[in-house]
């Protein structure tokens, strides 16, 4: 039986005290962003810890127009033997040879799908759809009822995503798709992109929730819900996950193939296995 | 023991990651365009990575053929893994009319029952058709032979150059492991009771929708449909293992 995945997340920058050494951060709501530590090491503890796959985005590539840092995915790559997926500033093909030589498994590509969704099917194309991760970040939208206080509606992500977990599935929540770090709405529908991009040759969707991420407050459950429904392809779960209750939520409510999960490794001071140990113990079926 | 020079062909895709793979473990491995039928006759052993599709990948061995066939059928070691397994086939659904090297009778078909595609993640090998998955469970760590485990579940012997040679590498011992699979496409083997039959074949099964044929090792060729350079620990000692047996 296929195992669902455990999936920890490197977010990395340039920091430190220089400013020119990569760091793992850790943001909430796509801001307040801090540092965690050094990226190969981290991924290195993940993979003894018998993570399922290791995702490394690049968050600043592609808003500061650079590449992400090849050498550094190369250090990773040497470290660890299980899937490696690369993210952040992937515009071009020759961008994804690049992280490909470097040692990714499968390209995460976010903005520049949108922008071009013809970039995914020539990538899928030339290095198979297994390779091809197209990466959504989805907002909230929640439109309100006149009982409802109107101050509130968008402003206060974190109003949003507590009067969201109380709303029921209807035509009044939709998502939308954002690119460049979450810095623009492009007022996309996310289960119209996520149809599109898997008929395009997508392979796996990591679908991330903006209005959830770092707040430790669960995956968003209704986004899942619908968007499993709609794709056939994997869909990866980020954004929110705070306690192993999420991710086990994340697996039997959002029907998800896989779940990403950062703050959790990161800041709660649980392991890999001590997650996987406890799903197992909640009857989900997990590479131990 | 004298190192054995491992020639990797490369078609394109990701071959970073079983390199990385080999380096780890201590062997000593190079990278061959797939038109380098000198590098093919040099080596010990050739590893094929997978990655892309069928037809192109035989498109690619094109110049190569001949040399490669005939080093296999000389009884040259000979890893395929994913696309690279599936090319030992005859043919494949996923490029009709393309010829496959036709080195097990058989041919690839792509999944029927499974509604979502690819088959992406971790499952398990299993040595026996129809078994059942459950029990699985603390069953990897013990089944593995010749790795040493510390406490963090760590193989301790992944720098060990000096791995002694054996005759014949077991795939079976691998059985009840979880490997990480990237495919929608699997080989049917040909006459598969009358192969069993011969004591030389190792076969491993494995149940997405569909039942399939996830390693087969026959004499010198061995083909895995999984991805042993991502199977963490046990895909090393499954790369180890293969590069230590004589055949």
């Amino acid at each position: 039986m296929l195992t669902k995945r455990i999936i920890p997340c490197l977010d990395v920058r340039w920091g430190g005290a220089d400013g020119k050494t990569s760091m793992v951060v850790k943001g909430i709501n796509f801001r307040s962003i801090h540092e965690v530590g050094n990226p190969v090491k981290m991924a290195r503890q993940y993979y003894e810890q018998g993570a399922d796959e290791l995702v490394f985005l690049d968050i600043d590539a592609t808003n500061d127009r650079r590449r992400a840092m090849i050498k550094v995915i190369s250090e990773v790559a040497k470290q660890i033997f299980i899937p490696f997926t690369v993210g952040g500033g992937i515009r071009t093909l020759d961008d994804i040879d690049a992280f490909l030589r470097a040692g990714a498994d499968k390209i995460s590509i976010n903005s520049a799908a949108v922008n071009n969704p013809s970039l995914i099917k020539i990538a899928a194309e030339r290095y198979g759809s297994q390779c091809i991760v197209i990466a959504i970040d989805a907002k909230r939208k929640i439109h309100l009822s006149k009982n409802a206080p109107t101050s509130c509606t968008d402003s206060s992500r974190t109003y949003a995503s507590k009067l969201g977990a109380k709303l029921t599935l209807d035509s009044s929540i939709s998502w939308t798709v954002s690119i460049n770090g979450g810095n623009k709405d492009t007022g996309i529908d996310v289960l119209g992109w996520a149809r599109k991009a898997q008929r395009l040759g997508a392979g796996e969707l990591l679908v991330t929730s903006m209005d959830k991420d770092g707040t430790s407050t669960g995956y968003d459950l209704e986004l899942l819900k619908l968007l499993t429904k709609e794709v056939s392809v994997p869909v990866i779960a980020s954004g929110g996950a705070g306690s192993v209750d999420d991710i086990a939520q994340a697996f039997i409510t959002g029907n998800a193939d896989a779940a990403l999960a950062a703050s959790i490794f990161h800041l709660e001071n649980m392991t890999v296995w001590d997650v996987k140990n406890e799903l197992i113990r909640k009857r989900i079926c997990i590479n131990q | 023991m004298k190192k054995v020079k491992i020639a990797v062909i490369d078609c394109g895709g990701n071959t970073g990651s079983i390199v990385n793979a080999l380096e780890f473990i201590g062997a000593d491995a190079s990278l061959i365009l797939p038109t380098d039928r000198k590098a093919l006759k040099w080596c010990d052993k050739i590893i094929l990575p997978g990655q892309g599709r069928f037809g192109e990948v035989m498109r690619k061995l094109e110049p190569i053929r001949s040399t490669l066939l005939e080093e296999v059928r000389c009884g040259k070691p000979f890893l395929g893994i994913c696309v690279g397994y599936q090319i030992l086939f005859d043919k494949s659904e996923e490029s009709p009319g393309i010829k496959g090297l036709g080195l097990i009778k058989g041919s690839v078909v792509r999944f029927r029952k499974p509604a979502k595609l690819p088959h992406i993640g971790w499952n398990l090998l299993r040595s026996k058709r129809g078994m059942s998955d459950t029990k699985s469970h603390d069953v990897n760590k013990v089944c593995i032979k010749g790795t040493k485990y510390n406490e963090s579940g760590k193989d301790t012997s992944s720098k060990d150059t000096n791995i002694k040679e054996i005759d014949n590498c077991e795939l079976r011992i691998f059985q009840r492991a979880y490997v990480y699979f990237v495919h929608s496409y699997y080989p049917v083997i040909q006459d598969e009771p009358n192969l069993k039959e011969q004591t030389n074949v190792q076969i491993t099964w494995t149940t997405y929708g569909d039942e399939f044929a996830s390693a087969i090792k026959i004499g010198n060729i061995c083909g895995t449909q999984f991805h042993p350079e991502k199977s963490g620990e046990i895909g090393l000692s499954i790369i180890k293992n293969w590069i230590r047996c004589r055949k």
